[in-house]
């Protein structure tokens, strides 16, 4: 098989060089495909999407171990110089609110053109010309006007449509997709998927799609990696992982998909919920960190970090193990 | 065409403003104890029955209160600021004649508060915890703390005697002669330090906003932006943060030129700068009201000028202001 | 019988006291105004000699004769009994002048910002005509045509002062106005008089506070400015007439505005610590950092 664009290999990352924010997250993605990670929020999704660009918010927070491979190549390796080239240029990020993303003071022309300038040499107005390419890839209808445009005078789908548009201008090899459509309504969601799969199709670029909506991750990952408190507790192919989820926790997030049929025909369903909620930083032991919320947790669980089990393409973290892609005992 | 709308509103509501300080002068005038016409030629500009009831024609002080203010808002109107019995001079010739050195004071004070508060805030936001950036919040305070005629009187003492590098006073020095390059030159030598010392207070100030509004700045999301586009440092803190975090400094500076003003009055009276702050100076000491009210009137356009000036720079930074129509 | 039970749960004023006092800046400011106060109420009394009385040789540096330990002024007069004599007007035009900002703004911000509409625009275009006035200018005109003393003094500042507070109290109107507790309250039947005082007024409270003590900062500044233009009172001893009458000598005796301009300063930098500090202390978001 051949290599994965992206390859993070058991990264930690620490907050005040003690305390896990990330504990030994692995995880890949192949060219052309979708890694999606979900979680709840404060899962460590957001982190490790920032992690892999080497953007953490605060000094506060710091990589204490692992590697991250693009294309070979350890991100943390390369001094800031060197990362900051392939910022923009071979890895690309966009983010959850385009309201607040785009600077409000320059032109949609001006901020995607600077992403362009920044991978090639060339003047103004090829890099003008490029950019109304770009916003008329990403679905943008009159490209030309919306180039003098501001962000406050467009709409949050058309904002995003931008920032896709920013970060592909360096075609990227991975881009990273963090809670991109939470912001926004649920038709231009639709819409703002389908335009991260036109650009997949045409580029082949590998995307990272950080979302707390199973419904994203059955619709648009090929994978699926489930993280909880910092950890990854389940990984595979996305719709083995739907169909047959293996982590209690997993199986928790998929009973959480509302679907049509229940609601069709018995009235409002009773959606389940899982009890509890993700523990604080300095409440997570060495054992399994869903041991509190956990139905089939014991003694063992709460005290000792559970095993990585292999079943061919997926892998879970779970004392209660798995057979054939289910976990012994009943949830 | 909503733009140019927009600035006729400004500008009326300014001439507005004006009237409002024409007609405050003119209620001044009437509340103060006495006889106008006595108010009017200073108590001890030329008190003499004739100049006295030459006072009362010009003025009509023998009509109704509403016919006096129309006479008194009509004469301002037409640049009439009323008569300097104690330099026999007309009010507007005198403060002509005195707005030059304001306006040099003014911008250069201004000038070097914008570029050195800036400068320090942003720097200081960069490395919020360093020593620097401990040093420009201290520094800010004591600039904000201190009376601003004290900082003057305190350089005075350490360039009058100890360090004789600039002069302490006066715009030029009248003992020597040379040609126009000399002339501009020395008046810059003897700009150095009230232009400082009314800098200081106020670069004490912009630079503490301007760490403020940059350190919020750069926690925002478009700087996040920025950096994943992999832009140098330098553009993302010179080109994306630094023009949003200036738009509070810009604010700022239109409501406190008032202020600024005020700091201007004490700096020239502390230098002798041959300004329209000695003049409201020399004029509250010899009683010559109607210079001060003139000077009143002049500096309240002045203000309004500049207020103008920096809601039309916000307008240039911000394009959401533009397309709202205005902020007030 | 409860009432033990109920002292447990901190007040947010308390609450808030105890975040000031781990301010080590705030406190030391909180100490120098405090020290300025005593001064201003007892130094009087324990260093009895009249300013205005000439003890000594003009211009007599510090420590140099027992008589005047801060040195004489240009008349020889006492700096040390100017300065403990200064404080008290200092304070007074200071304290009465922030107290007259702090109402008028008030007033004209919580209508401005609890009504809307004509009269916010109203209220505000005379804001505006307030805050254009280039207030020293207007304050010497005042007291020039008035009478130098000192409620005059202190309605000058105070009526040129007021416009920054009108628009503070004006936002946080504004702000507050809108939140779920005052629609609440509204809709439960709650009057105006008691929207405006106890629902909205209480939560608009530390940003208000915190301006105040840099309100009075600034007034004592705005004090001592008129003063040394010698449009004080002239039968008062202040910090900035000592400043002003002796600054013709300022080359040959620093310790003639020297010591009355530390006064000053310390005095207005205590405040400006205060305001920090309290800032700090009734702002819950920084506190958690």
């Amino acid at each position: 098989m051949q290599e994965p664009v992206l390859k993070v290999d058991g990264l930690s990352v620490a907050f005040r060089n003690s305390l896990a924010i990330l504990d030994d997250v692995s995880l890949e993605v192949h060219r052309g495909q979708t890694l999606g990670i979900v979680g709840e929020s404060g899962c460590g999704k957001s982190m490790t999407a920032l992690a892999i660009m080497r953007l953490m918010p605060s000094a506060a927070l710091t990589v204490s171990g692992g590697a991250i491979r693009l294309n070979g190549e350890n991100l943390l390796d390369l001094d800031d110089e060197a990362m900051r080239a392939i910022r923009g240029s071979r890895a690309a990020m966009i983010f959850q609110d385009p309201m607040t993303s785009l600077n409000p003071l320059f032109t949609v022309g001006n901020q995607v053109g600077e992403s362009i300038q920044k991978n090639r040499q060339i003047g103004r107005a090829e890099a003008r010309r490029i950019t109304a390419d770009l916003l008329k890839a990403v679905g943008l209808p009159d490209p030309e006007r919306h180039l003098d445009y501001y962000p406050h005078q467009l709409s949050g789908g058309k904002r995003q449509r931008v920032m896709i548009a920013m970060a592909i201008a360096g075609h990227p090899d991975v881009l990273i997709a963090d809670e991109p459509t939470t912001a926004l309504d649920v038709t231009v969601q639709a819409q703002i998927f389908q335009v991260l799969r036109d650009m997949q199709a045409a580029s082949g670029t590998a995307i990272v799609l950080i979302t707390h909506d199973m419904g994203a991750i059955s619709e648009m990952a090929d994978r699926v990696a489930v993280m909880y408190a910092g950890r990854v507790v389940e990984e595979g192919p996305a719709d083995a992982i739907l169909a047959a989820p293996s982590h209690p926790y997993t199986r928790g997030l998929v009973s959480c998909i509302p679907r049509v049929s229940d609601a069709a025909f018995d009235g409002w369903p009773e959606l389940p919920v899982i009890p509890g909620t993700v523990p604080d930083l300095d409440q997570r032991g060495e054992g399994c960190h869903f041991a509190p919320r956990c139905p089939l947790a014991d003694d063992r669980c709460a005290k000792r970090r559970p095993p990585v089990l292999h079943d061919g393409e997926r892998r879970c973290a779970c004392w209660y193990g798995m057979a054939g892609g289910q976990p012994h005992g009943r949830i | 065409m909503q733009a140019l709308a927009n600035l006729g509103g400004r500008l009326l509501s300014a001439l507005v403003l004006i009237g409002c300080v024409i007609v405050f002068n003119f209620l001044l005038i009437n509340i103060a104890p006495g006889d106008p016409a006595t108010v009017i030629a200073g108590e001890m500009g030329g008190a003499s029955e004739q100049v006295l009831a030459e006072i009362r024609a010009a003025y009509g002080l023998d009509q109704p209160m509403l016919v006096r203010l129309g006479t008194y808002v009509m004469r301002i109107a037409t640049g009439d600021l009323g008569y300097s019995y104690y330099y026999n001079d007309p009010v507007a010739d005198l403060i002509l004649s005195r707005l030059g050195p304001t306006l040099l004071l003014l911008i250069t004070g201004l000038g070097i508060a914008i570029v050195l508060g800036v400068w320090l805030g942003v720097l200081s936001a960069l490395r919020p915890d360093s020593p620097f950036s401990h040093l420009v919040t201290v520094f800010s305070l004591i600039g904000y703390s201190a009376p601003v005629f004290w900082t003057g009187l305190l350089l005075i003492i350490l360039f009058g005697s100890a360090w004789p590098i600039f002069p302490i006073g006066g715009i030029r020095d009248v003992t020597q002669s040379g040609g126009p390059l000399f002339h501009v030159f020395d008046v810059a030598h003897h700009l150095v330090l009230p232009a400082l010392t009314l800098g200081a207070v106020y670069t004490a100030q912009y630079a503490r906003l301007c760490r403020a509004s940059m350190l919020e700045v750069l926690k925002s999301d478009y700087v996040r932006t920025a950096r994943a586009k992999g832009l140098r440092t330098s553009v993302i803190v010179g080109k994306h943060a630094l023009r949003n975090a200036i738009l509070p400094v810009v604010t700022i500076i239109g409501l406190q030129i008032g202020q600024m003003l005020s700091g201007a009055v004490l700096v020239e009276t502390v230098f002798n700068w041959p300004g329209l702050g000695t003049l409201a100076f020399e004029s509250v000491l010899r009683r010559d009201y109607p210079t001060l009210l003139g000077i009143l009137v002049c500096s309240t356009v002045l203000v309004v000028i500049v207020n103008m000036l920096t809601e039309l720079a916000y307008r240039l930074i911000d394009p959401r202001i533009r397309a709202a129509g205005g902020a007030g | 019988m409860n009432d033990s039970h109920i002292s447990e749960v901190p007040s947010p004023l308390r609450e808030a006291w105890v975040a000031f006092l781990r301010n080590r800046a705030g406190v030391f400011g909180l100490g120098i105004v405090g020290a300025v106060i005593l001064l201003s109420v007892f130094g009087p009394l324990i260093y009895p000699v009249d300013p205005f009385e000439i003890v000594a040789a003009p211009l007599t540096p510090p420590a140099e004769n027992a008589r005047v330990p801060l040195g004489s002024d240009y008349l020889g007069r006492d700096i040390l009994s100017g300065i403990v004599h200064g404080a008290r007007v200092t304070l007074f035009v200071g304290g009465a002048a922030a107290a007259m900002t702090v109402v008028i703004g008030v007033l004209v911000g919580a209508a401005a910002g609890y009504w809307g509409g004509r009269t916010d625009r109203f209220l505000m275009r005379m804001t505006e005509f307030f805050q254009v006035l280039p207030a020293l200018l207007f304050a010497m005109a005042l007291v020039t045509l008035l009478s130098p003393s000192i409620p005059i003094i202190a309605t000058a500042i105070g009526v040129v002062s007021w416009p920054a507070m009108a628009r503070l109290t004006r936002a946080e109107f504004l702000r507050i106005k809108s939140q779920n507790y005052v629609i609440a309250a509204r809709s439960s039947g709650a009057g105006d008089l008691y929207l405006i005082t106890r629902v909205i007024l209480p939560n608009a409270a530390a940003p208000l506070i915190v301006s105040t003590a840099l309100v009075v900062g600034m007034a004592i500044l705005f004090e001592a400015g008129l003063s040394f233009l010698g449009l004080g009172d002239a039968n008062v001893m202040s910090w900035g007439l000592i400043i002003g009458s002796n600054r013709d000598y300022v080359i040959d005796a620093w310790w003639t505005v020297t010591i009355p301009g530390l006064a000053i300063f310390f005095t207005v930098l205590g405040l400006s610590l205060i305001g920090d500090g309290l800032n700090d202390a009734l702002n819950p978001n920084l506190r958690e950092r």
